[in-house]
């Protein structure tokens, strides 16, 4: 077996957490006033001028099926650069903290859970456990990228049983 | 790894094949110029030469052969035939395909060689059908417009103190002149006073223009029409011809400020270069034909001085100045806040030089349509041969410039327009003959300046589209429900459709069907507009509409609650202050001003923006279509020189947005197309 290690970044939206490969990662940013472009889908959030260029801001949550973010101290801007039908296009994810950069061999990654789990697994890579006992949601950022309309997440049976929960959180 | 010098060859030699089609096209019009001859001569001889002396050995073999029928005929041995312009057309494609071979294609080249070589060696041996034909005779030759129609005037323009009282800017009737033709402007400033007697809104300057121009001196006065009152003004002829290409007139055109024009030296040489070039005529006139202007043009061509830069060098010298553009913005911003007087004057002189810094770079990157019309040539002539059509092909307007990426984008969809007249929309010559038509199609390519648009049409005189067919097909194909109402105009548009075709049998030239939707996308890429008209029996016109400029607009800057849009100046008409209550109680978006009705879009309604509105509104009337729209928002922040930047993939949604431009604080205001923005919102609001 390959000895593969890759290397994750780690963030939270809500209380759960995800993670993203670094390779996707371009920066990460403080918040800035966002460009609201009208007539958009609400997750797309608007633009921001990242040194130049004009970068789109995409509220992951929102996209997700979840309550939109609250700007915090801790809220960031993840700069990722991400495949759109063979394209490479720079966008921005807003999440509510960023945790940490960890290095995992691929081989501890787990499958995506199957039918019936709170998750839907064609959006996401992998899972894996980590020391604190805690699971981190590994995201296939592509893919959530090509579907136009928010992905659900969560399978569509759960999503309003999770939006009731939501409203608790 | 293919060394600098070699790209260069390669790159000059396809200008040279470029160069050859072009001359052959004369050529083939004027079978006995030897001026022709020579030049083709001259393209084979650095063809060679250059292959030879960058590794290209086969190039220069077969360019050999080619040089030596063309000496031939050279030495009047023989004589210019259909076959051996065939041969060339082809050898051009045979050089192309050299050029491009990375090694892949190089069995297909080599056979393609040999056959071309057999025919050439037939045609020196003498030996081809129809060799001695002369294809001059079926060709009318057509006088060109020539350039003798264009005369050069002079204009002062002296304006007097308070011109501006009637809120006339002067510099927008230099401006407007400037749209006539090409021009030269002298500026007299001695009577600015000192800044303590300085009143603002008076004018101390006065203005000398030399312009070349093919519009009457009617057109000229007309610039001036509400303000001939308000000033001192001259309007004399100079010559009726374009003094500025005539060689050593530019150093009296060089303006010397405070200096008026030599009109005296101007005149003078200018009539010993038109008596020189009349007496030149007048010897040439035996032999003259239509080729004639062609030579004269491709001499002219081929003597333009000029230095060849890599595409990438423009692009990133684009780069820099719209960086500069948008750095200049944050000075000023900074030199606003600060009223520092000194800072202010070096700010201002640093954003004119800016501002000539961008149109000059700008002009840089322009390339004249002619640039693709020999393409569109052999494209014609080809084509029609194929599909057994006589068909005459003519380009008008082809020196009007558009932006280099849009010439790279507008070159696919003509192509297709073209290649759907040669083969759908023009007859056969039986048919036409039958129809009392002439036996010969024509196909007009027209470019032309409308506005902040070029505009380019493609016209044929074929048999037209049949309103009832599409309309038909339509249905045929589900695209709309059979008891529809549908104006002609919305029928015409059904063809851009998906999917849609009208052609019973496709053929392998245009295969319509696939057609007209994909020159509509194209088109949409480059922010054009495609619109189609046509007269049944008497032919179709396409037209393309493309925006100038691509990079950068000036705008106006306007707010809406917390963000700034920029609309684009080209289109704003005229600016009102309404008061919030006179739209809260207008009537189906219908607002009087002035006693003028118009019909408005409140963007704070259509962008859905929340929040208190101001008790003061601007309306700005917006040009669309020969209306005038308005567009309704909270304020009106002042002109803006905006570097577009694309809103990117995941916005290509929100069309109504052309781009965003990055302020001088660094926040980013989005520019707004208000055509589509009225074409969206009219659709929505009637749905």
């Amino acid at each position: 077996m390959d000895q593969e290690v890759d290397s994750f970044i780690s963030f939270m939206l809500g209380d759960e957490y995800f993670a993203i490969s670094v390779t996707k990662v371009l920066n990460i940013l403080q918040l800035v006033q966002i460009t609201r472009v009208p007539t958009a889908p609400d997750y797309m959030k608007g633009v921001i001028n990242l040194r130049g260029t004009v970068l789109p801001i995409i509220d992951i949550r929102m996209k997700f099926g979840m309550e939109p973010i609250q700007y915090q101290r801790d809220t960031v801007i993840l700069v990722l650069n991400v495949q759109i039908e063979n394209e490479c296009v720079d966008a921005g994810i807003l999440v509510d903290s960023v945790k940490e950069v960890f290095e995992i061999n691929t081989t501890e990654i787990l499958p995506p859970p199957g039918i019936g789990s709170k998750y839907k697994s064609k959006f996401i890579e992998g899972i894996y456990k980590m020391s604190d006992e805690k699971f981190v949601m590994i995201l296939d950022i592509d893919k959530i990228f090509s579907s136009e309309e928010v992905v659900m997440l969560k399978d569509s049976v759960e999503s309003e049983e999770s939006t009731n929960a939501e409203q608790i959180n | 790894m293919m060394d600098n010098f070699q790209t260069k060859f390669l790159e000059e030699a396809s200008d040279l094949v470029n160069q050859l089609e072009q001359a052959l096209l004369t050529l083939e019009q004027d079978t006995e110029n030897p001026a022709l001859v020579d030049s083709i001569f001259r393209i084979m001889h650095s063809l060679k030469g250059g292959g030879g002396m960058f590794g290209f050995e086969n190039i220069t073999n077969f360019t050999h052969k080619l040089e030596n029928m063309y000496d031939l005929v050279r030495q009047k041995k023989l004589k210019v035939s259909r076959e051996m312009l065939d041969i060339t057309f082809e050898s051009a494609d045979h050089i192309t395909s050299m050029l491009n071979d990375d090694g892949s294609k190089t069995q297909q080249i080599s056979a393609n060689e040999e056959i071309l070589n057999k025919r050439i060696d037939a045609v020196l041996v003498g030996d081809t059908p129809n060799n001695n034909i002369n294809i001059v005779d079926n060709i009318e030759s057509q006088p060109l417009k020539t350039e003798s129609q264009i005369t050069t005037y002079y204009i002062r323009l002296k304006p007097y103190e308070g011109i501006q009282k009637n809120g006339t800017n002067p510099f927008f009737l230099l401006d407007e002149l400037a749209g006539l033709g090409k021009n030269k402007i002298n500026i007299f400033d001695s009577n600015i006073p000192d800044f303590e007697n300085f009143v603002f809104d008076e004018t101390y300057v006065w203005w000398e223009i030399i312009l070349a121009t093919d519009k009457g001196i009617d057109e000229i006065k007309d610039v001036f029409i509400f303000v001939e009152d308000d000033c001192e003004l001259e309007i004399k002829e100079i010559c009726k011809a374009d003094i500025f290409p005539m060689e050593g007139i530019e150093p009296l055109l060089n303006c010397r400020h405070d200096f008026p024009f030599d009109l005296d030296k101007i005149k003078t040489l200018v009539d010993t270069i038109l008596a020189l070039e009349k007496a030149k005529q007048e010897s040439n006139s035996k032999n003259k034909n239509a080729g004639d202007e062609h030579i004269k043009k491709f001499a002219k061509e081929s003597s333009i001085s000029g230095i060849r830069v890599a595409s990438e060098k423009i692009d990133s010298l684009m780069n820099l100045v719209s960086e500069l553009i948008t750095t200049q913005a944050g000075l000023n911003l900074f030199a606003d806040n600060h009223k520092d007087n000194e800072l202010t004057r070096i700010t201002e002189n640093l954003e004119n030089i800016s501002r000539q810094l961008r149109d000059t770079t700008f002009s840089i990157t322009l390339i004249p349509i002619d640039y693709l019309v020999v393409r569109f040539k052999r494209l014609v002539r080809d084509l029609s041969k194929e599909v057994g059509k006589e068909i005459e092909f003519e380009a008008r307007g082809a020196e009007t410039e558009l932006d280099k990426s849009l010439i790279e984008g507008i070159s696919e969809p003509l192509m297709h327009i073209l290649r759907n007249s040669i083969d759908h929309g023009i007859e056969t010559s039986e048919e036409r003959i039958a129809k009392g038509k002439n036996p010969q199609g024509k196909i007009i390519l027209q470019a032309y300046y409308s506005g902040s648009q070029v505009v380019i049409a493609v016209t044929d005189d074929g048999k037209g589209m049949d309103l009832e067919k599409i309309k038909q097909k339509a249905i045929d194909r589900g695209l709309i429900k059979s008891d529809v109402q549908l104006s002609n105009k919305e029928i015409l548009d059904l063809i851009f459709l998906p999917g849609f075709s009208t052609s019973d049998k496709i053929t392998n030239i245009s295969g319509r069907g696939v057609g007209m939707d994909v020159v509509k996308r194209k088109v949409s890429d480059i922010r054009g507009i495609v619109s189609v008209s046509t007269e049944k029996d008497e032919g179709t016109t396409i037209t393309i509409k493309l925006p100038l400029t691509l990079s950068i607009i000036d705008g106006m800057l306007v707010r809406i609650s917390d963000t700034d849009y920029i609309i684009p100046l080209s289109v704003i008409d005229t600016i009102f202050a309404v008061e919030h209550e006179k739209i809260k109680k207008s009537f189906n978006n219908i607002i009087t001003i002035e006693g003028v009705q118009y019909p408005f879009y409140y963007l704070r309604d259509e962008f859905n923006i929340e929040g208190e509105a101001p008790l003061r509104e601007e309306i700005i009337m917006v040009k669309y279509e020969d209306k005038k729209i308005g567009i309704v928002v909270d304020h009106i922040t002042g002109e803006y020189q905006a570097v577009l930047k694309p809103l990117g993939k995941l916005y290509r949604q929100q069309d109504i947005f052309s781009g965003a431009s990055i302020l001088g604080d660094g926040t980013v205001a989005l520019v707004v197309d208000t055509h589509k923005i009225i074409n969206q919102f009219t659709k929505y609001n009637d749905n």
